[in-house]
């Protein structure tokens, strides 16, 4: 049962964290992606750009040789064999193209003849093996060389533009050869940075480096053709590869473009950590951005499971007391009904033996009233008027459990009309009494009307009863309407009370007056009260000793 | 006066007594039979038990029906002289000391052709008693029994 319980409750959590959980997984790998491929766009469009940049330059080298090789007076010397005079003609290049450290001209077989600036060891040796010459005899155009160490000075690392020098009938007669050392083109690389431990590298047709950041111009020459960026060049090939170096030996991202006119290929390379690190760190925010979501989602979801649970036991306890409630009301209906028979027997058994006392004591008092004195007679008409009140107290008794008993039945009933019959009746009790009363007209209210009944007849009959020793007397029956709400009275000029046992007015069996001045019950007006609260109003008096009485009273809004 | 008799159904001794005297005081000379319970009610009007003997065609003019009876309760004999050919138009009328709604409606359901109080005070009790027989035993009418 246990197992159950916790394995539902496992269910709905996932059911709740998964959504959120996916949407995070699936926009991580969304930005993910997107953040590789700002990445690597960058550096392919760098190496695209430096390529094309190489390209220019070299182009431009090449153009230079064209221009140098197609003037004219240097054509005719070339052509004539006046290798001096056509070197003289070159002199300037140098001083005019820092970046060309040297010009030599080569007869068409590859033989040195001239060069400038100074002198050359190797004047009048063959150069035919260079690739420079192989180059530029396959085709007789413009060839720019792989690296290679020149044989003059210092024995520099260059790279060799060289032009074929052809006559008016396009027949080569020579070749003009431009040396540039490979500093040139390393101070032109030094131009690309990429997020500091990146680079751009340079690798001639054959795999050599160019130029590159971590190795000298002047140093060795490099043989990057084991490199796989330089060997994915080298073919042709452009793009971007995460490949090992096993020259730095550590995993590079390298992004390639050959230059395809010439061979050469520009690589733009940087550690893969180094090259991914802006990514990563984005990366690791977001993620812990998600987890915060995540945790937060997981914190809301096990929130609302519990607020569930706790939902679940307080239906639960609210079940409980709801069947606790209903057994107590059945409690109560069962008292109820107890009360109900009681009060049946009461009636029924009690006035039965009532009757027996007040009749046959009538029956003495007629029958024998010769035989009986004075004190006598006088004692079996007390027994009768003790009977007499029994029988109402009994009476009074029922009513005032009857009253809390039963449901009201609520109409709207005319007041002023009850009254007006309570007084007829009382006056035809007691037709001698000199009694006026004054009963305002057209009072209606909603009660029920057989408990309003009964609370009028009480109030009447106490007036009625206490003015019963004056000679004349004046009953009044209203209301006021203080503000919003309607205040009845029923007054007289009769006996009164003192106020000061006020307190006492309502309770059961309270008398103002002694025994024999006023014949009456206390129980009237408890019963009244009673009644007049079932209906959600109130009563109470005002009076001084012999200055009459008024009893007030309020009904609750039961419209 | 006619000399039709009541059958009086009453188990409190003192409230026969009164009856009586109250009908004695108004001058109705019928003859009032009394019985004290339920059982005796019946074995009269169906002449059975020690009524056997009872000329049956003879009914009362008129049942004064107490409720609160031994052996057999009052609304039991009312329905039971209802039920029966005999006696099912004899005038009933309860007299009862109990004011409850309820009785009073059970009564009048199972065929209570009257329903009276029983005062306490006896000149009221007298008042009633006379009124009572001046109706049933003067002005009405009672259907006659086959």
């Amino acid at each position: 049962m246990k197992l159950n319980y916790w394995l539902k409750q496992l269910f709905l959590f996932i059911l709740f964290i998964l959504p959120v959980i996916a949407m995070a997984l699936f926009s991580y790998r969304y930005l993910e992606r997107n953040l590789n491929e700002v990445t690597l766009m960058r550096r392919t469009a760098m190496a695209e750009l430096a390529a094309t940049f190489i390209d220019e330059k070299l182009n431009h080298l090449v153009d230079l040789g064209k221009a140098l090789a197609t003037r004219r007076q240097f054509l005719r010397h070339v052509e004539s064999g006046r290798w001096d005079d056509a070197i003289k003609i070159t002199e300037h290049v140098p001083s005019d193209f820092p970046f060309i450290s040297r010009v030599s001209i080569v007869d068409i077989d590859g033989t040195l003849k001239a060069s400038t600036p100074g002198q050359h060891d190797l004047v009048g040796k063959s150069l035919s093996n260079r690739d420079w010459h192989k180059g530029v005899r396959r085709n007789w155009q413009p060839y720019v060389s792989e690296v290679f160490q020149a044989m003059y000075g210092a024995l520099p690392n260059v790279v060799a533009v060289a032009t074929p020098v052809k006559n008016d009938a396009g027949i080569p007669v020579g070749i003009l050869v431009l040396l540039i050392k490979l500093d040139v083109f390393s101070g032109w690389i030094n131009n690309y940075k990429i997020d500091g431990t990146g680079f751009l590298f340079v690798v001639d047709q054959k795999g050599q480096l160019v130029a590159h950041k971590k190795f000298a111009p002047q140093g060795e020459i490099i043989d990057f053709s084991m490199v796989p960026s330089a060997q994915k060049v080298l073919r042709g090939e452009e793009g971007w590869g995460i490949f090992y170096n096993p020259v730095e030996k550590e995993l590079r991202l390298s992004a390639f473009r050959p230059v395809p006119s010439f061979g050469w290929g520009c690589v733009v390379t940087q550690p893969k950590k180094d090259a991914f690190m802006l990514r990563d760190k984005v990366l690791t925010n977001i993620f812990i951005g998600y987890a915060i979501i995540i945790l937060f989602s997981a914190l809301t979801a096990i929130f609302i499971l519990k607020q569930m649970a706790v939902r679940r036991v307080s239906e639960e306890k609210v079940r409980v007391l709801n069947k606790e409630l209903s057994y107590k009301v059945k409690q109560l209906k069962d008292v109820n009904k107890e009360l109900e028979t009681f009060a049946y027997s009461v009636s029924h058994d009690l006035r039965a033996p009532l009757r027996s006392i007040d009749g046959f004591s009538k029956i003495i008092l007629e029958e024998s009233s010769d035989k009986l004195d004075e004190n006598a007679i006088n004692h079996f008409n007390r027994i009768r008027a003790a009977s007499g009140r029994m029988a109402e107290l009994i009476n009074d008794l029922l009513l005032l459990s009857r009253v809390s008993r039963n449901e009201l039945r609520i109409e709207k009933i005319d007041l002023s009309a009850i009254v007006q019959k309570i007084s007829q009746d009382l006056r035809s009790r007691q037709p001698q009494r000199m009694v006026e009363f004054h009963i305002a007209g057209g009072i209606f209210a909603y009660g029920d009307s057989v408990l309003l009944e009964n609370v009028l007849v009480n109030l009447m009959e106490n007036s009625w009863k206490f003015t019963s020793k004056h000679a004349s007397a004046n009953i009044e029956f209203g209301v006021l309407n203080e503000g919003k709400k309607r205040v009845y009275f029923v007054r007289d000029d009769g006996a009164g009370f003192d106020l000061k046992y006020a307190d006492k007015l309502f309770g059961a069996f309270q008398r103002m007056h002694t025994h024999g001045e006023f014949d009456g019950l206390g129980i009237g007006l408890a019963t009244v009260s009673r009644i007049l609260h079932r209906h959600g109003g109130s009563i109470w008096a005002d009076s001084a000793v012999e200055k009459g009485a008024v009893f007030y009273f309020t009904l609750g809004d039961l419209a | 006066m006619k000399n039709k008799n009541v059958l009086l159904v009453e188990d409190n001794l003192d409230d026969v007594e009164l009856t009586l005297r109250a009908f004695k005081k108004n001058n109705f000379l019928n003859e009032v039979v009394v019985v004290n319970d339920g059982v005796q009610a019946l074995d009269y009007l169906f002449g059975e038990g020690k009524y056997a003997d009872r000329d049956v065609l003879n009914m009362p003019q008129l049942i004064i029906l107490d409720l609160k009876l031994p052996k057999l309760d009052g609304f039991e004999v009312l329905k039971r002289i209802r039920a029966d050919e005999r006696t099912k138009l004899l005038p009933v009328v309860i007299m009862t000391s109990s004011k409850e709604d309820r009785d009073l409606l059970e009564g009048y359901e199972n065929g209570a052709n009257s329903y009276v109080h029983k005062p306490v005070n006896f000149e009221q009790f007298v008042e009633a008693v006379r009124q009572l027989g001046l109706y049933w035993l003067l002005l009405n009418e009672s259907p006659s029994v086959k």
